[in-house]
């Protein structure tokens, strides 16, 4: 499987501070790729320096084979970009901004425009500004979406919106998914795991990790051992693997990034596993970065 | 060229009312500015239609800045929120959509307000071609393109203003630090021309930045240099040598060899008007001369240089860099120039050496023309339309032509029957520069010169206006040349009136 997206140490820094610290990332084709982190991560700004919307301090990428800083003009019909914070013309009402769009698109579907405008129930001559937030994002998404993009990108492109709008949106990208690369970044955990094959985990600009999602939920498991009697005190160092362990009683919890061995634990009475969410992996692993900072 | 034409007519669309404002303002200017009646607006509504034309004057500027901010900033280059910046926008495209823009609805309603304006006094159009065009290019470098720049480097109409206020504070800032005193009015034409240059260069580089580049922090940067580097042009540069280029420019070059100027202390010393001199507390000393001259020759002065010495020979001020004036009244040459009073308090009664070198203009090739007074104005080539009406207690002599003329022009009347002359007069209005610097809004240069009404012999009798032909004589700018002329053995109090309170 070819990548759509590489970078490699991409870096972003604003004055002392470092937004994205050497980014090395892999977007393969084909592939739902969440990029999930808290706020400040540094998401959007590597999806801007991605978008050369921002221009890269350090390193370099590639994206659908262009060197992304000199990614402009043609390079953007192959690329359906949807942010929350983007100011779109709003004079213009639905029916005028994908008829001003469309002749930008050679690959212009318009059977599909219709067919997602009738789907949304979009007013086609109501102006953007006099539009919800949410009709306006689905307004966008049409136009990022009719010409059939083979990469879609989505920074934060559920914010604000209502759940009905936000199933809307989520069942849109998913019939997209077969035939195209989607990279979205998103605080919605809950959404973005219907969906994401691969998952991207950044913290104060640094990648901490970018796997397939199956491969981390096999990986990511919340582990309760319960001891004969309390401990007086747990063994350290801890293996690295083991996330924001805490001992209440004679109950100990962690999260086991490696599944290491919990029987070699002297005195555990009961060893019991469960799955994690993508909500509680990130909630893990968010605490587990703040206290190494 | 789709997405060019594309771009275009989206931005047509949006700013469809703006347009229309700026071309409805701009024509009615146009209107007003070739109203022959408004050049001595007499009548209460002459004076309403010159007060509304000051006041379109400067809301043309406003409609013009706002109109193009407000395109350039559809597409704002700073900032990462906007929507074209993940389209396949040609960067090339929107360039230049933005600038057919600005051709069509600024540049060419300009080149029909000049044709308006010249066609309502009476000016043909024919030949006035490349003029008009060669305005067009100087309309945009002073007033379009700063505006175009402008909305490249802000986004929105707060970042705009802002930005404008920025530049101003830096303009009177530089102004203010170095003054003006390098700078003289007639040979300003090539500050302005290095200073339209610089604009022109910074301009183009800078949306070549944006547009290309989006190097925004860079761009500004470079904004307020080209700021500061364009008000030292106009303020600082020195006049000395763009006398030199002038001269090497000189369209005859050696015509002003003959050319002297004398002491003329015999014919006495004191200039008959001698006043205080406007604006501050200088006095104006008229010194007597005479001429050298070929016959269908005359000269004007671009700039003095004065300096002051004992009879021993030491110089004990020199008063460098300033304007003076050689004039005619009545057949009789003055050179006159300025001097702080305190200085002059100083001098006033002391024996002096006054040295004065003069960088002055040869004219030639003499044309002459005769009109009648009152009526309407006729053509008098190449005067434009000209005519001779009362205006509070004058005859006023007024030549409307299509921009600035650079010849200049001598005002003579003479009754048709008496024979009795009056003048000449010099007419004010022409501007000498070898390039083309008119840089006003509207497109018509006037050449001026009033005649006091009265029975006194050096008046025009109110009688005898309708009998006066008015003979025109103009002059063309030859060759520019420096002569000294000095003066020894004088006292400042004898020049002026001033010494004598």
């Amino acid at each position: 499987m070819s990548n759509v997206i590489e970078t490699h140490d991409l870096t972003r820094r604003f004055g002392a501070a470092t937004a994205v610290d050497r980014v090395s990332l892999e977007v393969p084709s084909g592939s739902v790729f969440a990029l999930i982190g808290s706020n400040g991560a540094g998401k959007s700004t590597l999806i801007r320096m991605l978008m050369n919307i921002v221009e890269p301090s350090l390193g370099s990428g590639t994206v659908l084979g262009q060197n992304c800083r000199t990614l402009s003009g043609d390079g953007f019909r192959r690329i359906g970009y949807v942010s929350e914070d983007q100011e779109q013309p709003e004079w213009m009402t639905v029916r005028e901004l994908l008829d001003y769009c469309r002749s930008f698109y050679p690959t212009w579907d318009a059977g599909l425009a219709d067919e997602m405008t009738r789907q949304f129930a979009l007013p086609m001559d109501r102006k953007l500004k006099h539009l919800s937030r949410g009709m306006r994002m689905k307004a966008v998404l049409v136009s990022s979406l009719a010409y059939r993009p083979e990469l879609i990108v989505l920074d934060e492109p559920f914010g604000g919106l209502d759940p009905l709008v936000r199933d809307e949106f989520v069942e849109t990208l998913i019939d997209r998914a077969p035939e195209t690369t989607i990279l979205i970044s998103s605080h919605d955990l809950n959404e973005i795991e219907t969906f994401a094959t691969h998952i991207g985990f950044l913290e104060e600009g640094r990648l901490l990790f970018a796997e397939e999602r199956g491969a981390l939920a096999d990986r990511m498991r919340e582990v309760e051992v319960t001891f004969v009697e309390s401990p007086a005190a747990l063994p350290s160092p801890w293996p690295q693997s083991w996330l924001n362990p805490q001992l209440s009683g004679a109950v100990l919890r962690y999260i086991d990034t490696a599944f290491g061995s919990v029987e070699a634990l002297s005195g555990a009475r009961h060893v019991e596993y469960r799955s994690l969410t993508l909500r509680a992996m990130f909630v893990a692993l968010a605490k587990a970065a703040r206290k190494t900072s | 060229m789709d997405q060019i034409l594309h771009i275009l007519k989206k931005d047509i669309r949006r700013l469809r009312w703006e347009i229309a404002a700026s071309v409805l303002i701009t024509m009615l200017l146009a209107w007003l500015n070739g109203d022959v009646r408004l050049i001595r607006a007499v009548t209460q509504e002459e004076k309403v239609l010159d007060g509304l034309r000051s006041m379109l004057q400067a809301l043309s500027v406003f409609a013009w800045w706002f109109l193009i901010v407000s395109l350039m900033q559809e597409e704002a280059i700073p900032g990462v929120k906007q929507f074209w910046l993940t389209r396949p926008y040609r960067r090339g495209a929107l360039l230049a959509a933005k600038i057919g823009f600005v051709l069509l609805f600024l540049n060419l309603p300009m080149l029909l307000a000049d044709a308006i304006a010249l066609s309502r006094v009476g000016i043909p159009l024919g030949g006035q071609l490349g003029a008009m065009l060669w305005k067009q290019v100087l309309y945009s470098i002073t007033f379009l393109l700063p505006a175009i720049v402008v909305g490249a480097v802000t986004s929105g109409l707060a970042q705009a203003v802002l930005a404008i206020l920025g530049m101003a504070l830096i303009a009177g800032l530089t102004a203010s630090i170095h003054g003006n005193e390098n700078s003289v009015s007639s040979l300003r034409w090539w500050n302005l021309v290095m200073s339209e240059a610089v604009t022109a260069l910074a301009g183009a580089a800078i949306l070549w930045a944006q547009f290309f580049r989006r190097q925004t922090g860079y761009s500004r940067v470079a904004l307020c240099v080209a700021q500061v580097i364009v008000i030292l042009l106009v303020s600082a540069f020195p006049w000395r040598i763009t006398f030199g280029w002038q001269q090497a420019m000189a369209t005859q070059a050696g015509a002003g060899s003959g050319f002297l100027i004398l002491p003329a202390l015999e014919r006495g010393h004191m200039y008959p008007d001698v006043r205080l001199t406007r604006g501050g507390p200088r006095i104006e000393i008229a010194l007597p001369v005479t001429f050298r001259l070929p016959e269908g020759m005359d000269a004007l002065s671009d700039a003095f240089e004065v300096s002051l010495s004992l009879p021993d020979g030491t110089v004990i001020a020199a008063d460098a860099d300033r304007e003076g004036r050689l004039f005619e009244v009545r057949g009789v040459r003055w050179l006159s120039w300025q001097l702080d009073r305190q200085r002059f308090d100083q001098l006033a009664g002391r024996t002096l050496g006054i040295e004065v070198k003069v960088y002055a203009t040869v004219f030639g090739r003499e044309r002459k023309a005769l009109v009648r007074a009152g009526g309407s104005g006729a053509l008098v080539k190449p005067w434009g339309v000209c005519d001779a009406r009362e205006w509070f207690g004058s005859l006023r002599v007024a030549c409307q032509s299509a921009y600035t003329q650079k010849f200049w022009t001598r005002v003579t009347l003479r009754d048709r029957e008496t024979g009795k002359t009056v003048g000449p007069l010099r007419a004010d209005g022409a501007r000498y520069s070898p390039i083309h610097m008119d840089l006003g809004i509207s497109p018509l240069g006037m050449q001026m010169a009033n005649f006091p009404i009265g029975w006194d012999k050096d008046k025009v009798d109110p009688y005898r206006l309708s009998a006066m032909d008015i003979e025109l004589s103009g002059m063309e700018p030859l060759d520019h040349v420096i002569r000294t002329v000095r003066f020894e053995g004088v006292r400042l109090e004898d020049f002026t009136t001033a010494g004598r309170r």
